[in-house]
């Protein structure tokens, strides 16, 4: 009984697994990717204190991490962020995605080197290669449009 | 030991069930509400497009049907649609939300008044009183817009809603 119950338990795990690694590649898939931000303000929508336009003032261009692997997905920008991505969700259906996903900021001017953490939900329809929706770090929040560039 | 699982499960199971339905309200915000499609498009270019047109191609208004019984599960619009909620997901975060549902939708002007799966999913901000993103029926896809006109005057049809302190934007 135990032992068909944990059977049971892998084989839902591994469905849901490997559709949504399936599904999430239908999304923007892999590829640098251009984000640019707008409407910053704090995130209880009071105007922003400078942190923001500081923080997200500039878009930038995602690139490989030196240092990513399985285990730690890492990004690096032209702008010098080091991103840990700690979360991957969302949803493929229908032709239209989302994407909710999580991340460890180091921004590039911050001395303390202090990770921020950044929340992100995006929609988009698929194969359209872009997406656009909200993103909140708890002090800062705004819209963003992510595209991905021309191999 | 069954009835500790049983019991931890179902107490799981309201939690899951109440928190979201609290925590969702304060996502567009209650009150009527302007749907606006934008850049339609079909799944398949076999497809012929003026179904989309004929679905979609007209702004709406929604209003809380009047049969309805918790919030917004069914919906009818200035257009005459029917919109039933069938799922309800997404999450709230700081200051920010994402929607993703799922409504039975029937147009009010063709097909037989057969109805169709309308997947929707948006972000916003919490208090913007503004959500955008896409939607698809399978058939038909495209951009979204959802804003809310109207402030909360739910309260005074139904006292339930008072003691959500969530509602208030």
């Amino acid at each position: 009984m135990k032992t068909l119950l944990l059977t049971i338990f892998s084989v839902l795990a591994l469905t849901i697994t490997s559709t949504a690694a399936l599904a999430v590649a239908q999304r923007l898939g892999p590829g640098d990717k251009t984000i640019t931000f707008s409407n910053l303000s704090m995130t209880d929508g009071s105007p922003d204190d400078g942190t923001c336009e500081k923080r997200y003032g500039e878009g930038f261009t995602t690139k490989n991490h030196p240092d990513s692997t399985n285990d730690t997905l890492k990004r690096s920008t032209d702008k010098g962020h080091d991103i840990l991505v700690i979360a991957i969700g969302g949803s493929v259906s229908g032709g239209i995605f989302s994407i909710e996903n999580e991340y460890e900021i180091i921004f590039p001017g911050d001395e303390s080197k202090t990770p921020v953490d950044v929340e992100l939900a995006a929609t988009g329809l698929v194969g359209t290669q872009e997406a656009s929706g909200v993103f909140s770090d708890g002090t800062c929040r705004g819209t963003l449009h992510i595209k991905v560039l021309e191999p | 030991m069954k009835i500790a699982l049983c019991t931890m499960l179902s107490l799981f199971m309201l939690i899951h069930a109440t928190i979201p339905a609290h925590a969702l309200s304060s996502r567009v915000g209650r009150g009527d509400k302007i749907t606006t499609f934008s850049d339609i498009s079909t799944t398949d270019s076999t497809i012929d497009r003026s179904i989309c047109q004929n679905r979609y191609g007209k702004v709406f208004l929604t209003k809380d049907h009047p049969a309805t019984i918790e919030g917004e599960q069914l919906v009818t619009t200035s257009e005459g649609q029917k919109i039933e909620l069938i799922y309800q997901g997404g999450h709230i975060g700081n200051g920010i939300y994402s929607i993703e549902n799922e409504y039975k939708f029937t147009s009010p002007n063709n097909e037989n008044g057969k109805s169709v799966d309308l997947q929707l999913a948006a972000t916003g901000f919490i208090g913007g009183g503004r959500a955008s993103g896409v939607f698809s029926d399978g058939t038909c896809t495209g951009n979204v817009t959802i804003e809310l006109i109207t402030p909360d005057n739910s309260k005074k049809t139904s006292p339930k809603h008072n003691t959500d302190p969530i509602t208030k934007q």
